[in-house]
Formats: structure tokens, C-alpha cells, sequence
């Protein structure tokens, strides 16, 4: 079972996305309107949601 | 007789002189020696001490014992009956009972051409056991960096044919998986064509694509692969569409291995927003899919294609079964027929 963090990372990015928002700025625009933060409880920047991503994503293929 | 030696045997259990998936790479391990079943064969499956993995018959070459159950000893096996060992060329390197014995030095067990690719290990059934195989050439979406990919496996309780029929089969996207959430969209009726390409075809809609699961290829060579595409909803975010590449290979007459690589063009900040999607969520949505299909394919009759209506949207199977049963009709009367006289040396 993912980390209830993930699920509701997932599930705001899903809605982002669904939302037909793809692109990096309006991601992170979006994300900083919802609820969810990153650890540290900062804002969302371009490069901490790229490095979540990097981290969330895994590195085995 | 041995069906392989036979055209419905093959068509059973899948045609020679193709490069067949056995099973995903960490299925076996190292000092591990793995049993399978698959295309016709008993297969024994190891890694030498440096990871290299080999294929062989499941079966010593003394009293046909299985090397499954002898000892893995690094460069070789040893059967667990009488000790013989043997090498990953296939050659009997020592026969413990009996020093220095005819058996001792010859290649005598049969030894199956091995490659790893995208997670899955391969094997080369060759028609002429001596000669060198096909290159294992692999479809796009699994051969590059430009792609992510995800294999997912499977056995069914289902010939291997009936996987193959639903792959070629789009039009059950748009009623079987009508709910799912990639396939709820497009029209409930098409129009199909076929068009050939240089190793196999592609069977399409002809007044929509992009919409559904709309087209898909086969590929008949070295190996037998289909690929289709399948349009992502947006809240999978940004992203080619989802593109599965399968190979199937059969473990008996009722039973197959599905090799299903679920892959999409994505590179980048995308490709890791995919792959985190995919691991969290969009794998179980894919595999409800799959699902559907698992419980169609295991519940059909064992005659199905004994008395079946074809119509329109059938035309791929019908091309494809046209396709394997002359291929495996062909590769049949080359098994069987007398061996050819040595030819006469010149002086």
C-alpha cells in the first residue's frame, strides 16, 4: 500500500491533469492552490515538484 | 508422434524458428535452477556465476532425470541422480560413476539459443536445432530510451491462440472493457481494414482512431509480437498514449504466458510524473483490464474455434490463423520429412 502522502499527491495530480493542465508552470500553480504540500510544508517550486516526481517515480525500468 | 512434428501441434503450441518470452528476468535467480514449461518444451532455466542466463532441456542426458532437481554448481549443473555434470554449452563435462566414459566431452543436452531483454528472458526454438538463430528483434516501444516501460505478466488457463485472437480482436474494447477508464469513449461500430507491412500487419478502423482501442499490429518474424495503442484520458497527464507491446508463449496445450509491456512515450519530468501514476494507481486500472480479458479467454470452450460466425471485425483472426497454419503446415513436412543424404565430398 502506497503512503496516504502519495495517494492524495496522486489523487491532486490526477484532478490537475484531468483538468487538461500539462504544462509545468500551470502544474505547479494548481498544486499551490490545493492542499497537498511537500515535506518540508514549503510552496510548490518547479524544480521541488520535478524532484518529487524523480523521487516518487522511482529509478529501477 | 511429437505434435511438435505436427501442423496442429505447432499451432498449439506456437511455431519453430521464433524467439519466445519464458518469464520475467528475476523469476530466476542465481544458484537457483528454474523448471518451465513453455512452446512445447521441458526447459531448465539458469544463471551462470556471472548472471548470464541459459536455457536447456529439463532432462540429463544420462537416464533423462531432471536437472531441476540436481545442484546448481556456477558454471554447470549436476544431476542430483547419478552426478553427471553438465556444462551451459550443453556438453557432459564429468561423469563421476564411470571417469573418462564415451559420454564424457560430448554435447549431448540440448541447449536453447538465450537472451534477456526488457525484463524477460527469451528463448530461440529453432527448427534446426544447429543452426544460429534469428536476431531477437524487439518493436519500438521497447527498444529505446525515448520510451518507459512496465512489464506486467501473466498465465491464463486459455491456449495461447485465444490471447492471440483477443489481441487482434480491437473492437471488444468498445463492449467488454466499455467501463474501464481508458476505453468508455468512441463509436460501437466500425469499419476495419487491413494493411500490410513488411512483416506482418495492421489491422485499423478506417473512420476513427485515437478514440479507442483502433488499431493493431502484428508482427510475424523471428518472434511474433503485437502492439496496439490505447488513448490515455487526460488525468493521466502529459504523454504519448498507452501503447502495450505483447508476447505470448504457451505452457501446454490449455495454458499460456502473457507478456504484456505497457509503455509510453515520455521522457523527462513526464516520464517520472507517469511512472509515479502508473505505481500508485493507473497498473491496478490497467490490470481490472486485463482481467476482463482473462476471465473471457479462461471460460471458453476448449473447440471454440470449431463452430464459430465470423463477421467483418474477425478478418485479423482470420488472416492471422490463414498465416500460422500455412507457416506451421510448412515447418511440419520440414520436421518430418527423411533426412537429406550426406552430400558426396568432391574430390
Amino acid at each position: 500500500m502506497p503512503a496516504s502522502y502519495e495517494n492524495a499527491f496522486g489523487d491532486e495530480l490526477e484532478a490537475v491533469y484531468g483538468r487538461g493542465v500539462h504544462d509545468l508552470p500551470g502544474i505547479v500553480a494548481a498544486l499551490n492552490a490545493s492542499g497537498v504540500r511537500p515535506a518540508n510544508g514549503a510552496d510548490w517550486t518547479e524544480s521541488s515538484f520535478t524532484a518529487e516526481l524523480a523521487r516518487l517515480s522511482g529509478t529501477e525500468n | 508422434m511429437n505434435p511438435l512434428h505436427t501442423t496442429e501441434g505447432l499451432m498449439q503450441f506456437g511455431l519453430r524458428d521464433r524467439w519466445y518470452p519464458l518469464c520475467p528476468s528475476e523469476h530466476v535467480r542465481p544458484g537457483q535452477l528454474a523448471r518451465l514449461d513453455r512452446a512445447g518444451e521441458e526447459l531448465l532455466l539458469w544463471r551462470d556465476a556471472a548472471g548470464v542466463v541459459h536455457v536447456q532441456e529439463d532432462r540429463c542426458p544420462h537416464r533423462a532425470a531432471r536437472l531441476s532437481h540436481g545442484v546448481h554448481m556456477g558454471d554447470r549443473v549436476a544431476c542430483n541422480y547419478h552426478g553427471v555434470q553438465v556444462d551451459a554449452e550443453g556438453t557432459v563435462v564429468s561423469v563421476p560413476g564411470s571417469p573418462g566414459c564415451a559420454l564424457e566431452g560430448r554435447r549431448v543436452l540440448r541447449t536453447f539459443p538465450a537472451r534477456e531483454h526488457g525484463g524477460a528472458v527469451f528463448a530461440w526454438f529453432g527448427l534446426d536445432e544447429s543452426a544460429p538463430p534469428a536476431p531477437l528483434e524487439v518493436p519500438g516501444p521497447i527498444a529505446g530510451e525515448e520510451w518507459a516501460h512496465f512489464l506486467c505478466y501473466v498465465e491464463w488457463d486459455a491456449p495461447y491462440r485465444y490471447s492471440l485472437d483477443n489481441l487482434l480482436d480491437p473492437m471488444h474494447g468498445a463492449f467488454l472493457h466499455r467501463n474501464s477508464h481508458t476505453m468508455f469513449a468512441g463509436k460501437r461500430e466500425a469499419v476495419f481494414q487491413i494493411r500490410a507491412t513488411d512483416k506482418g500487419f495492421v489491422f485499423e478502423k478506417t473512420d476513427q482512431r485515437g478514440v479507442n482501442f483502433d488499431w493493431v499490429e502484428l508482427t510475424e518474424g523471428g518472434a511474433q509480437w503485437v502492439t496496439l495503442d490505447i488513448p490515455y484520458p487526460d488525468t493521466a497527464g502529459p504523454g504519448g498514449p498507452f501503447t502495450i507491446v505483447a508476447a505470448l508463449s504457451a505452457i501446454s496445450e490449455h495454458r499460456h504466458a502473457g507478456f504484456f509491456w505497457r509503455c509510453r512515450k515520455v521522457s523527462g519530468w513526464q516520464r517520472d510524473s507517469w511512472r509515479f501514476l502508473y505505481r500508485n494507481r493507473l497498473e491496478a486500472r490497467h490490470f481490472a483490464v486485463l482481467e476482463q480479458d482473462r476471465e473471457m479467454a479462461e471460460a471458453m470452450p476448449a473447440d471454440a474455434w470449431d463452430r464459430e460466425n465470423l463477421y467483418q471485425h474477425d478478418i485479423a483472426l482470420v488472416r492471422m490463423r490463414r498465416l500460422l497454419r500455412a507457416e506451421a503446415a510448412k515447418q511440419a513436412a520440414r520436421l518430418t520429412e527423411p533426412a537429406a543424404p550426406a552430400p558426396v565430398p568432391v574430390a
